[in-house]
């Protein structure tokens, strides 16, 4: 790539730049450190449960085969159905958490943007601080409270959870957004006699569109990898997330290497490839807030 | 639960004293210092070696960020299975390449069993680190660094001088939110070893889940909690600070 942008008369600057190729052999050992361990989940996915238990292992699958995936998704057998279950519940709960958590953040994100109100500082950093504190603090006094509104065993007390957990992050990502948006773009429109609702709605939303796309992958993903709380509030077999789920199977078959592989492969597959497609939104809400241009 | 009993602070004298105690925040420490150094270290080397554009560096950016993203019950399982002391790659790897005579068994040891999880920890968030470096490197004004090579600055000069100083900001918070998360983890070390073996892999959290849900005991549970408490607020303060260290800097 060096000798594309270096014409040959700046011969003289085309000297190796020793940090140029520590970078590289950095790069390499990275990806290496990051592509190896799934790389195995996959070849592991592949081969027979016998084939699995070798030592030495068999580097390459000798005779790979699509079982452990058959397996997981027939609808007609009981591994089948109860996997099938367990994702259906997932992607419902991270469905309903998203959408959910976009209609209340986007308001009242616009709210800590545009208006000022006693309490406004005080109740923002509130919501910043409450991100600290691990979820399994939270456990008990949520899990009393689940129980006495009857929640516990329903994918509302996971909702309502995931809600009140994603929502200090989503309304804090959004506000920035909001933040970058001129009000005088607004003003403009109330000046053409639209309402403050109209103006919000036909102006700010389009223009925000990349935060409300960032914030609701942020919240998919939040919500179809959560453990902690389903773990805790979900005991019956059929409303089980993937987490959980996952687990479940996992000690009652507690050899079967291949098939939880298989399992992994396919939890991770919806967020992995949501990830890559929205990525652009992904890393401008990771970063966003903490680096000031 | 039937005889409420005010008993002051009982609970807190028996934490603080008990043996356990110390040894679980002794691994809390080692667990939460040593996975925020190197998941920073490889998240800066990372940035660093990805802020020229090349081809595929997109490609490697997301492929790196990909342990980010995917669940971490399920990078506990692919791990656990890495490690596996029968079957695991990585102990029949050591033993081909002539490191050991026979399989490492990582998670069933005590000596072992903490750095290997701190390694599965960093696998999993050193790419934080990546993308907010990398964002942060991005506010460094090219002309700066032009100038200081018109200075003569060489490369290790360009990058203490101009470029770290860029960074500070970003990287303060990115030390913080890597403290807190792995404070706060509790997914890895439950799903892998529960804590176990012989308590060698047990934190703060595992330990408060165990004393609340295992044994019980709330009101200990909640003692800790309390503890835990007071920590992460006294760094909440730092986190509020360093995110609003910028504003204060603009008004003046």
């Amino acid at each position: 790539m060096s000798m594309v942008s270096a014409a040959p008369s700046r011969r003289r600057r085309v000297k190796i730049d020793p940090w140029r190729w520590v970078g590289r052999f950095f790069l390499l050992f990275l990806l290496t450190f990051t592509v190896l361990p799934m790389l195995w989940m996959v070849l592991t996915s592949i081969k027979s449960q016998f084939a699995a238990m070798q030592y030495p292992p068999q580097w390459w699958p000798a005779e790979p085969t699509l079982q452990n995936y058959a397996k997981l998704l027939d609808p007609n057998g009981s591994t089948g159905q109860e996997f099938l279950r367990y994702f259906w519940n997932s992607f419902y709960v991270s469905m309903v958490t998203t959408i959910l958590g976009v209609i209340v953040a986007v308001p009242a994100a616009y709210a800590f943007s545009r208006f000022t109100f006693p309490g406004r500082t005080f109740l923002f950093f509130s919501v910043l601080l409450r991100n600290m504190f691990p979820s399994v603090v939270f456990l008990m006094p949520l899990f009393l409270l689940m129980r006495w509104m009857g929640l516990v065993n329903t994918h509302g007390s996971l909702i309502l959870t995931y809600l009140t957990f994603g929502l200090p992050l989503s309304i804090w990502l959004l506000k920035g957004f909001f933040d970058n948006i001129p009000i005088q773009l607004e003003q403009a429109a109330r000046i053409d006699g639209a309402t403050r609702f109209q103006a919000f709605f036909f102006i700010v939303m389009p223009l925000s569109t990349p935060g409300i796309i960032a914030t609701s992958i942020f919240s998919f993903i939040g919500a179809w990898n959560e453990y902690v709380y389903a773990y805790t509030f979900l005991s019956k077999q059929d409303s089980m997330t993937l987490p959980v789920g996952i687990q479940r199977f996992f000690t009652e078959f507690a050899t079967d290497w291949p098939g939880l592989m298989a399992a992994t492969f396919l939890m991770s597959v919806p967020v992995v490839v949501l990830f890559l497609v929205l990525q652009k939104y992904f890393v401008r809400a990771l970063t966003e807030g903490a680096v000031k241009h | 639960m039937k005889d409420k009993v005010f008993i002051g602070l009982d609970n807190y004298a028996r934490i603080l004293t008990s043996r356990s105690f110390r040894e679980v925040t002794m691994n809390t420490f080692i667990w939460t210092v040593a996975s925020t150094f190197f998941a920073f270290l490889l998240g800066l080397g990372a940035a660093l070696s990805l802020h020229r554009e090349f081809l595929g560096r997109g490609v490697l950016r997301a492929v790196l960020l990909i342990p980010y993203v995917v669940s971490a019950v399920a990078a506990s399982y692919v791990w656990k299975w890495l490690y596996h002391s029968d079957f695991g790659v990585i102990g029949a790897l050591a033993v081909q390449f002539g490191l050991t005579d026979r399989p490492i068994n990582f998670i069933d040891n005590i000596h072992t069993v903490l750095p290997s999880l701190i390694v599965v920890n960093i696998w999993k968030e050193f790419s934080f680190a990546m993308i907010m470096l990398m964002a942060g490197l991005q506010t460094v004004p090219d002309q700066l660094l032009r100038a200081a090579q018109v200075d003569g600055a060489n490369a290790w000069q360009r990058f203490w001088h101009v470029t770290v100083p860029h960074l500070k900001g970003v990287s303060m918070v990115t030390v913080l939110l890597l403290m807190v998360a792995n404070f706060n983890a509790f997914i890895i070390p439950w799903i892998m070893t529960s804590g176990g073996p012989a308590g060698a892999s047990d934190i703060w959290i595992t330990q408060i889940y165990t004393i609340a849900f295992g044994r019980q005991r709330y009101g200990l549970a909640s003692a800790y909690s309390v503890i835990l408490f007071i920590v992460m607020m006294t760094l909440g303060y730092f986190y509020v600070r360093a995110l609003t260290r910028g504003d204060d800097t603009r008004v003046k």
